[in-house]
Formats: structure tokens, C-alpha cells, sequence
């Protein structure tokens, strides 16, 4: 599924919802401005308020502006550091090769791959600036070329070393330049080896039209100082349950494995007791701050069933030793009428039992 | 969070609003209507709103929130009129993604756009939805797979 597909393909905001949510929103906040100048006599702060809002609103279009026309930071937007072990997993000016025949899939049919614009030369439509690839993810960065500029390019497949992969790759824009394509695969089950070749079989659209071009496939070779280090098996016995963390890895970038946990169903029943409760696990720095799940395959998260929990999740820092595992109980989904209970806040889950600590260490 | 600020969020996120209103009702009018109502609940209640980092995610369950009840009002209404007037969906030509999204039941269909048009990430989607990550995990594959089949004529 590609974010750009969505957002061409989406309804449009009419110009009524805008202007019924601006008269909703207005509406409200004169509201707001009446009840103050009733409360408070003099208009004076209300002026200075009105003038720090009109001062916040020009700095905040001048720092987006200046956002706008700053270079595009790959690992800003993969939000890495700029330490020596992420540019090692970094590989740049990517040399391609336009293969002479698409490679299609089966199923699409090719009375209407005729009916595809075909193109005069076979120049490579999109430039590969830069590849992340750290043994569990594959991200690319590319910028149309001169005539890649005509096309709007997407793939929801990827070939490695020849192998088909089944839809393993997201295709973004960066809605504020629209000029940066990025491509993300996660392949941290397929144990690859640098280096290794990639293509990336495009399909081309012509820009501003709901119509095909021909696609084409770019092929080039991955060669980065990636390294997945194989983690210990963990387990924790408490009084209740016993808890596995079997098939630890990690890069650079995140770390990954499965979570188990075996209790008997009586201890679960006991353990669970209002309706709907499930149990997730989730990683936490030492210090309590959030660590960002990254997604599993999808095959993982249909297995994930029986208590067993396949996780990847970014590591806060290459030199990170250990992170605290929390398995959380979440209640179902509350009736609706209970939807603004607790402020309207969502509901801070309860820890199950203590958390643990995982080592990241060999 | 004052007023004026939540009114500014209000305005940056239209776009997502009203994305998110059109994931769960057809018609533009309900959508509106959906999205003036969830402002006005979000208003009357801003001073319940204990973190400002939350201010967002909390306005979007309660758009989501009014746009089911609006749905459920709908369908209970056209059920008393014994009618059902053209499934009570505007006549227009949407795209073909648009068109098989609308096939989906309405709590794939939420997700979907979430993550792939709005960018939320699964865990987000479970704080906003109230629901274990791992029903997110699944309703984005199950969902993805039905579309995948309804768009599989058109697309790559």
C-alpha cells in the first residue's frame, strides 16, 4: 500500500468542511474571548495576546518556510543519529542498472500492459542518493531523475538476489518536498548478507494523470558494514508465569525476537478478570522513557497468538546494554458512552507483574 | 491547552479530520456535521484534557467517537422510515480505492487510513482506538489483504 496512491486516490477536503470547521472553531474560540474580557476588564491583554499569537504565527511560517528549503536528511527522517556506526550502514550515489525487461507479476493482465505509454529511452527514472541497510531494514532514498520528473513511481515489491519478496516494501513521499521517494522494507527475518542485489520493480504513472507507463526496474548492489548480532535466550520465572525471550537479534538500528509466556489458564483467568483484557508487551528505556515498536512481517503478526509475541523495535542507542520489558494488561474497547472517562485521556495500562530487564548484550 | 491554541490545532489537522470522518461516513454533510459536533465536544471539554501532547489523538476519538454514533443514528433512522435510499450514500464517482475501502467494515477501513494515509504508527492507532496493538496489527493485515483482492484489476 502506498502513502502516495492513498493520498491521490482519497476524497478531497471539500471547501464546506473547511469553512464549517473554521466557523465551528471560530465560533468557540470568540466564545472563549468574551467569557475572558467579561472576566477581566480591559482589553489591553487581550490585544498583546493577540499580538504574541500573530508574532508566534509569522516565526512558526518562517520556520516552516526555512524547513521547506533546507536539504533533505535521510537519517533525520529515519530519526537516527549521526554517530560512525549509523554511516557505516550507510552506502551513497548508487550506481543502477535499468533492467531490459520488467519483470510482472503473473496475474496482471497483458492486453492491458499494452495499452502502457511506452518511452522513447530507457534512462533510469529515479536516482538512488542514499541506502540504509543494517541487516534487519532496508530503506532507500531516491530523487526523480530530469525524466523521472514526468512520472509519479510506487512499488509494493522487491527482488533480492534474484527471490520475489510478497509486498515487503512501503513506498513514501515526502508530502512537504514532493520530490523525495523513499522506499522501506523490513527483512530482518531473511538473514541477508552484504553484499547482496536489489531491484526494485517500478511501476511508473504519468504524473497528474490516471494513466500507465511502462514499468521499470532498477537494479543495484547493497554493500554496507551491516552487522546482526545474535542475542542469549532470556527467561524470567515468577510465581504465576514464566516468561521467554527466544531469537534476540539486533543491528544498529533496532532489535528484535519473540516474547512467550506460560501460565496455566486458571492463572490467566485469575490474572485477567475484567472482560476483554489482553496482554501486549512492551519495551521501555531504563529510565522509563518510550522505545518506538517498529512493524513485524505480516506472517508474525497472524502468529502472534497463544501468549507469543513477535517484537521489533528501534534501539534508543547502538550502545544501548540492556531495556526493560513490560508486559501491559489493556482493556478492550470501553462503551462508547465511557469514552471520555479519565479526562478523556487514554487509559494508562497496568503493568502485569514486575518488568524485567534485557540484556543486549552478547 | 487555551482555546486559541486548540483552535490553531484544529485548523493545521482539517485535512486529517476530515480524511478520518470520510474513512467511517460516506456522505460529505454527515462528515461535516460529524466533525462540527466532535469540535464542539472537544471544546466544551478542552479543561478535561490533562496533557497537551495528547490534545490531537483525543480530538481524533472523539471525531471517530461521533462519526460511529452518527452512522448508528443514521442507519436506526432509515430502518424507522422503511426505506433505504440508495444506502444512504451520496450518488458520486469516487476511486476505485475509495470505492473498495467503503466495502471494507467500517473498523478495517479506520485503521487503514490511520496508518497508511494519516502515517500513525500501530502503537498510536492502539491509544487512539483503545485496542491492543496486536488487533491493530491484525485488522491492517486482514484489511490490507481484502483490498489487495478488491484492487487487484487495477493496480500493481
Amino acid at each position: 500500500m502506498e502513502k502516495r496512491m492513498w493520498e491521490q486516490e482519497y476524497p478531497k477536503m471539500p471547501e464546506a468542511f473547511h469553512k464549517a470547521l473554521e466557523d465551528t472553531v471560530k465560533e468557540n474560540v470568540q466564545m472563549e474571548l468574551k467569557a475572558q474580557t467579561m472576566e477581566k476588564p480591559g482589553r489591553r491583554k487581550y490585544k498583546k495576546r493577540f499580538f504574541f499569537l500573530g508574532v508566534a504565527v509569522v516565526l512558526m511560517l518562517a520556520s516552516l518556510t526555512t524547513i521547506a528549503k533546507k536539504k533533505f536528511d535521510f537519517k533525520e527522517y529515519l530519526r537516527l543519529d549521526k554517530s560512525q556506526a549509523i554511516d557505516e550502514i550507510f552506502q551513497y550515489n548508487i550506481k543502477v542498472k535499468v533492467e531490459e525487461e520488467p519483470n510482472l507479476p503473473e496475474w496482471i493482465d497483458r492486453e492491458w500492459v499494452k495499452t502502457w505509454e511506452k518511452r522513447e529511452d530507457n534512462a533510469p527514472l529515479l536516482d538512488v542518493k542514499e541506502v540504509m541497510f543494517d541487516g534487519g531494514q532496508l530503506c532507500i532514498y531516491g530523487t526523480p531523475t530530469e525524466s523521472g520528473k514526468e512520472y509519479d513511481l510506487y512499488t509494493h515489491r522487491l527482488v533480492i538476489n534474484g527471490k520475489q519478496l510478497d509486498d515487503p516494501i512501503d513506498t513514501w513521499d515526502d508530502g512537504d518536498r514532493g520530490e523525495d521517494y523513499i522506499f522501506i522494507a523490513d527483512v530482518h527475518n531473511l538473514d541477508l548478507e552484504c553484499p547482496f542485489e536489489v531491484t526494485l520493480p517500478l511501476s511508473v504513472f504519468i504524473s497528474g494523470k490516471n494513466k500507465r507507463s511502462e514499468n521499470q526496474d532498477l537494479t543495484f548492489t547493497v554493500d554496507t558494514e551491516a552487522a546482526v548480532t545474535a542475542l542469549p535466550d532470556q527467561q524470567f520465572v515468577f510465581d504465576d508465569y514464566t516468561v521467554n525471550v527466544t531469537g534476540l537479534k539486533k543491528s544498529v538500528t533496532s532489535f528484535w525476537g519473540k516474547v512467550s509466556l506460560d501460565w496455566t489458564k486458571e492463572q490467566q483467568k485469575a490474572s485477567m478478570k475484567e472482560k476483554g483484557t489482553s496482554i501486549w508487551p512492551t519495551f521501555e528505556r531504563k529510565d522509563g522513557t518510550f522505545i518506538q515498536s517498529l512493524s513485524v512481517t505480516d506472517e508474525e503478526s497472524q502468529s502472534s497468538r497463544n501468549n507469543q509475541w513477535y517484537f521489533r523495535e528501534r534501539l534508543p542507542s547502538a550502545d544501548e546494554k540492556s531495556v526493560m520489558l513490560c508486559l501491559k494488561l489493556m482493556t478492550g474497547v470501553p462503551p462508547e458512552d465511557t469514552i471520555f472517562e479519565n479526562g478523556g485521556e487514554p487509559k494508562e495500562p497496568e503493568h502485569l507483574g514486575e518488568d524485567m530487564e534485557i540484556s543486549l548484550e552478547p | 491547552m487555551d482555546k486559541i491554541a486548540f483552535g490553531n490545532l484544529i485548523m493545521e489537522n482539517e485535512v486529517q479530520l476530515y480524511r478520518i470522518a470520510k474513512s467511517i461516513l460516506r456522505n460529505d454533510e454527515d462528515c461535516m456535521d460529524a466533525a462540527q459536533e466532535a469540535v464542539t465536544r472537544a471544546f466544551e471539554r478542552l479543561d478535561t484534557l490533562r496533557n497537551d501532547s495528547y490534545a490531537k489523538t483525543w480530538l481524533i476519538r472523539i471525531l471517530i467517537h461521533e462519526c460511529c454514533r452518527l452512522a448508528k443514528e443514521k442507519r436506526r433512522t432509515v430502518l424507522m422510515e422503511e426505506a433505504w435510499p440508495d444506502d444512504v450514500m451520496q450518488k458520486q464517482d469516487y476511486s476505485s480505492l475509495y470505492d473498495a475501502l467503503s466495502v471494507l467494515e467500517p473498523e478495517f477501513r479506520i485503521v487503514l487510513v490511520l496508518h497508511y494515509l494519516e502515517g500513525f504508527q500501530i502503537q498510536e492507532i492502539a491509544g487512539i482506538l483503545r485496542v491492543p496493538q496486536g488487533t491493530v496489527k491484525s485488522r491492517l493485515y486482514r484489511g490490507r489483504e481484502k483490498m489487495r483482492r478488491l484492487l487487484s484489476e487495477e493496480d500493481v
